[in-house]
């Protein structure tokens, strides 16, 4: 065989192997094309999937939202006939055993009534529906109140109550009152709650100054029983307590932390928390406060107070029998007359046909609602008469729709004796 | 088997015997491919049987010394291309190592098509390295020519010790020594 043939067959055979390469490399081009194709059509899949998953679990929020706000629609008022029948109960001559019983009752309603509180608070921030309002105040005197009001409760369990303010700070500040105070209270409660011996001292430094804000730190100290590292973790999350004894010896619900830390996070700050098994705990926290410029604070309505009821004829609008027995006692009691409407419809034909100084109006009736019967009574009957919502419902949302449609004030389930003296004090003329 | 490994076999054919060679390999053996191997191809193991024999029967060197010294070739030609894989180790001992668990895997990926042997090791001390080498294909003495080959990339010197676990060659237990 010669070279050139040796050559030709070499080319020839090299030749089948590049066409053959190309086949094999197309093919595995369109391979990949497909394989793509193929990872695209899961992405997609996965995504959708994905977004099916969030929305159902958007869903199951709101759901669980709305069960939060309908349970405690439905705990609040019979907590409330509880609670008001209670305090009737109260005015009569009562022997020991009775007294002791009824006081029990009332113990156990308070703290169910916090309980529902609690839970509603948290619903609130969890779903953004507290908002901070800022008013001007002086925090000095504020921490004052605030030991005022704890300084017999340590007493009386044997224990110092300290108040330790840095002489730096200026005592007029811009905040949410409020939310500070329900923290603090949280806090300085939970201190005293677990401390049997020693002190509870609330610290209150200067952290730093920038233009118009002092960074302020607050820290609530005790020399109680301590919470172990691994706990300190845990015990921001809601319904967490330190360990399972704790509810059974300090009662609570686990719930006042991750209020406190979420309300602190709304401030601008974070909750900490320093603690040593058996020596004491110190929570504390640091959040800006705006200096206040005016010195001289606008205190809230200084109206003179009035020291009678003068209203002497109350439209009830109320389909609820034990609420309504409730009303009826009281303004009994009070001498003050009163019609009584079943629902939103016959209240509007009582105020067509009488007289009224003013009307308590339940929101949730059949056949028309508290909503409905205000905003006719505003557009067609009376534009001036005090109407006050009483309900169950008492989200922000609830008091805003109130509000819109036309009702004078709002006065939300269960409530005391006092606070609807207090409203009707409001109203007299 | 890939084509890289026949593609690789006729260079170093041709390289050692000249073209003519590789054209009576062809001719004289009975290939399905007729001998066109492109290096992104799959073929026959069979073939590479056929073709090494007949080279040991035409050239007179034994088929182990062939595949040995194909298998030095190899390395530094073609599996020189996956820089990375000698970057991520260390040594001679580590490459070897990560060939199972780690090299061949890739290589799975890259060619699923690909016949792979199986390995394991045994780290005996830090000069000394147990290799079991599990396939039917037999390649004992392949993998040999590319530990020798590992170790020259790697500049170190070592010494092979060759065991028949199997009689047939399926399993070859290699006592590697760096000296
Ligand atoms: C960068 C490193 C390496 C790469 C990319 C690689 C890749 C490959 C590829 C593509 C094949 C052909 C598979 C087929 O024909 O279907 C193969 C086979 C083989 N490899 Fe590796 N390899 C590497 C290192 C090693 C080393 C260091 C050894 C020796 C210990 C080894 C031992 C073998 C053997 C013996 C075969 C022949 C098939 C068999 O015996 O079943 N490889 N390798
Ligand atoms: N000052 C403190 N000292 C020791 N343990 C505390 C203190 N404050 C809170 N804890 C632990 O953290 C848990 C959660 O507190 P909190 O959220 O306020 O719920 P509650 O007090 O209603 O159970 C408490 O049950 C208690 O175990």
């Amino acid at each position: 065989m010669d070279e050139v043939q040796l050559l030709t067959r070499k080319i020839n055979r090299l030749e089948k192997a590049r066409v053959k390469a190309e086949q094999i490399l197309e093919q595995k081009a369109l391979q990949l094309w497909e394989s793509k194709q193929e990872l695209e059509k899961k992405v997609k899949e996965r995504t959708q999937e994905l977004e099916i998953a969030k929305d159902k679990a958007v869903k199951a929020q709101m759901a669980q939202k709305n069960f939060l706000a309908n349970m405690s629609h439905e705990i609040r008022t019979p907590l409330n006939a509880i609670i008001g029948m209670a305090h009737l109960m109260s005015d009569y001559e009562l022997n020991n055993q009775q007294k002791e019983y009824l006081n029990t009752l009332i113990h156990s309603a308070n703290i169910l009534q916090d309980l529902i509180n609690d839970i509603l608070d948290l619903s609130k921030i969890d779903s953004g529906k507290i908002s901070v309002v800022n008013e001007s105040f002086d925090l000095i005197d504020f921490l004052n109140i605030i030991k005022s009001i704890f300084l017999p409760q340590a007493k009386k369990k044997g224990l110092d109550f300290l108040l330790k303010i840095d002489s730096d700070i200026q005592n007029f500040v811009l905040a949410d009152k409020k939310l500070l105070n329900h923290v603090l209270i949280n806090l300085i409660g939970n201190a005293l709650k677990f401390t049997e011996r020693g002190s509870i001292s609330l610290i209150v430094e200067l952290h730093n100054r920038q233009e118009d804000k002092q960074y302020i730190t607050f820290k609530c100290k005790d020399s109680g029983i301590g919470i172990s590292k691994d706990q300190q973790e845990k015990i921001f999350n809601k319904f967490i307590q330190a360990d399972k004894s704790t509810s059974r010896k300090y009662g609570g619900t686990g719930l006042g932390l991750s209020i406190s830390k979420k309300i602190i996070e709304l401030l601008g700050g974070t909750l900490e928390v320093a603690s040593e098994i058996s020596q004491g705990s110190t929570f504390y926290f640091t959040i800006p406060l705006t200096l206040s410029q005016e010195k001289s604070i606008i205190k809230t309505s200084p109206k003179k107070k009035k020291d009678k009821i003068t209203i002497k004829q109350i439209l009830i609008a109320e389909d609820n029998l034990l609420n309504q027995m409730y009303l009826k006692n009281l303004l009994n009691k009070w001498k003050i007359e009163y019609k009584i409407a079943q629902n939103g419809q016959e209240a509007i034909d009582l105020m067509a046909s009488s007289e009224f100084d003013l009307v308590l109006m339940d929101i949730q009736m059949p056949t028309m609602d508290g909503y409905q019967a205000t905003t006719q009574i505003r557009n067609t009957i009376n534009n001036t008469i005090p109407i006050i919502a009483l309900t169950a419902n008492s989200f922000a949302e609830d008091r805003e729709k109130a509000k819109q449609v036309g009702f004078s004030d709002f006065l939300s389930k269960p409530y005391n004796p006092n606070q609807l003296q207090e409203l009707l004090l409001k109203y007299s003329r | 088997m890939k084509g890289v490994v026949f593609v690789g076999f006729f260079e170093l054919v041709e390289k050692e015997f000249g073209y003519e060679m590789v054209d009576k390999l062809i001719d004289s053996c009975n290939l399905d491919s007729d001998g066109i191997y492109t290096s992104v191809g799959t073929y026959d193991h069979s073939e590479m049987v056929q073709l090494v024999t007949k080279l040991s029967e035409f050239s007179g060197i034994g088929v182990p010394d062939l595949l040995n010294t194909y298998a030095k070739y190899f390395g530094k030609t073609h599996l020189r291309k996956y820089e990375s894989f000698y970057q991520e180790a260390t040594d001679t001992f580590s490459f070897l190592e990560s060939i199972d668990g780690h090299i061949h895997v890739e290589v799975k990926k890259l060619y699923p098509e690909a016949e792979l042997p199986k390995f394991s090791t045994n780290k005996l001390s830090d000069n000394k390295l147990e290799l079991l080498y599990s396939s039917k294909r037999k390649m004992g003495d392949f993998a040999e020519g590319l530990i020798l080959d590992t170790a020259d990339y790697y500049n170190e010197k070592i010494e092979i010790q060759k065991k028949n676990i199997e009689e047939d060659g399926s399993q070859v237990l290699f006592t590697i020594t760096k000296i």
